[in-house]
């Protein structure tokens, strides 16, 4: 290995670390300043090298540190291989300062910034938990508390109420404002068909029901066929809140086998405290749906 | 050629829909009435009806139910002569009002439970009645106003216990008129 030799100038303005070992050395734009013919692309440079790098290749070839270097330098005790310009910096590495050599020509000094991206990828890390810490205590805060009566789940086939196709007679007041109700009590509007199908092979159930934006409380719905003065239930909705129109109900798993035909049928709505979760202990029956099965 | 062709159709386009136009706006003499010269102005009603649905899908109904709290409340004490709660009630009834803004009329029914014609409920001394509780709403389009009546809920007794409980869930039927 060719020795190359470290020359200490009075006019270095840097201290840079390398391998353990600090190194007076030129800043670049002090290399400019004081050796303007010095082209920094030029310089050879020198960097510190791992053990893998120096240990021989398989076979007794040589390592890659006698590859790739063309000599030593001593800083301290240690020693730092240089290489040919530009020719051998891994990703990571920069130039970070210029050493003069005895022999006049210069080095740049070569140092990983692992650290940096470490330490910057810890602080960002830490930001980032940070802001989902911060977020989810703050959201924490905003949601409203939690209901001692859980609502049943809103229904997923719900539609929102344009308004403007009430009931026949011009009933459910769409447009405006909630119905003024007495204090813990309540006041829902209905606005419904009479007429339900069933589709056996999809399972799916049309029907007509509203809640219009008039109500102050949301409402659960069931389908219920009628015989013999018995009621099975066919279809139970999730919670339409004031303001959706539900138009297509899904069979329950446990509805009662049904054949192609039509039958009598009734909804059976209740209604529940948007607020509080509490079912209201009123209730209604809407008797005399119509209920075609199709296959 | 193409382009003089082209504008010569659409002159002649908005010149047919200019005259369709003052044809249509002419004035009547005979009425002062301005419309088409022939024919009535008519319109129709499409009703809303899905075939494949039965019942007659023109007809929507609109029913709102509107109720007072049906939370009574007792303030009394042990009276152990009575071997009874003596007190008073926070109110002894409370109105369910049911208005009908269909076009057509609606009969109501309510009763406790899933049992019609239950109007009395009774549990730990304490009996709840319904008052009003089988009436006809008749159509909004009849009345040329939505109809409403109430449903009264009312209480009485004593409760032998000293904790709250539920009485009954009023039932509001709410069926076609034959």
């Amino acid at each position: 290995m060719q020795p190359f030799h470290y020359s200490l100038k009075s006019d270095y303005d840097k201290r840079v670390r390398m391998d353990g070992e600090n190194i007076l050395c030129y800043s670049a734009s002090r290399l400019k300043s004081m050796h303007p013919t010095v082209d920094p692309k030029g310089c050879k440079e020198a960097r510190s090298y791992s053990k893998s790098e120096k240990k021989p290749a398989k076979g007794g070839g040589p390592s890659r540190y006698e590859e790739k270097t063309l000599g030593e330098m001593s800083i301290g005790v240690k020693k730092v291989g240089i290489s040919a310009p530009q020719s051998n910096m891994p990703f990571l590495y920069k130039k970070v300062g210029y050493v003069c050599l005895e022999d006049g020509s210069f080095v740049a000094l070569c140092a990983s910034r692992l650290p940096f991206f470490a330490i910057l990828a810890t602080l960002t890390t830490l930001l980032v938990v940070g802001v989902i810490l911060l977020s989810s205590l703050l959201g924490s805060v905003e949601e409203p508390p939690a209901l001692d009566h859980p609502l049943p789940p809103i229904d997923n086939n719900l539609v929102p109420d344009e308004g403007g196709s009430g009931g026949s007679g011009g009933g459910g007041g769409d447009g405006q404002g909630p119905i003024e109700s007495p204090e813990g009590g309540g006041a829902v509007s209905m606005i419904y068909t009479l007429g339900a199908k069933i589709t056996l092979s999809t399972g799916k159930i049309n029907i007509h029901f509203k809640n219009p934006r008039t109500s102050n409380h949301s409402v659960v719905t069931e389908l219920y066929i009628v015989s013999e003065g018995r009621e099975y239930l066919v279809a139970r909705s999730g919670l339409i809140p004031a303001g959706y129109g539900l138009y297509e109900l899904n069979m329950s798993d446990n509805a009662p086998g049904l054949s192609e035909g039509t039958y009598e049928g009734m909804y059976r709505v209740m209604y529940y405290d948007p607020m509080t979760g509490i079912r209201a202990n009123v209730q209604s029956d809407i008797a005399d749906v119509v209920v075609a099965v199709k296959p | 050629m193409k382009k003089f062709l082209s504008i010569a159709m659409i002159l002649v386009m908005m010149l047919s829909l200019s005259l369709s136009a003052a044809a249509a706006t002419q004035l009547d003499n005979s009425t002062g009435v301005t419309g088409p010269l022939t024919g009535d102005v008519e319109i129709s009603i499409n009703p809303l009806d899905d075939p494949e649905i039965p019942g007659d899908d023109s007809v929507v109904y609109a029913v709102e139910l509107v109720w007072q709290s049906l939370e009574f409340t007792y303030t009394g004490k042990w009276d152990p002569e009575e071997v009874a709660y003596t007190g008073t009630w926070d109110k002894t009834s409370a109105n369910i009002d049911v208005t009908n803004s269909s076009n057509k009329a609606v009969d109501i029914d309510a009763y406790f439970g899933d049992t019609p014609n239950t109007t009395v409920a009774e549990s730990n001394g304490v009996r709840a009645t319904l008052a009003n509780f089988d009436f006809r709403l008749n159509a909004a389009s009849d009345m040329g106003v939505a109809q409403t009546k109430a449903i009264t809920v009312s209480v009485n007794g004593a409760p032998k216990v000293t904790t709250g409980f539920t009485l009954a869930t009023v039932n509001v039927l709410i069926s076609t008129v034959d």
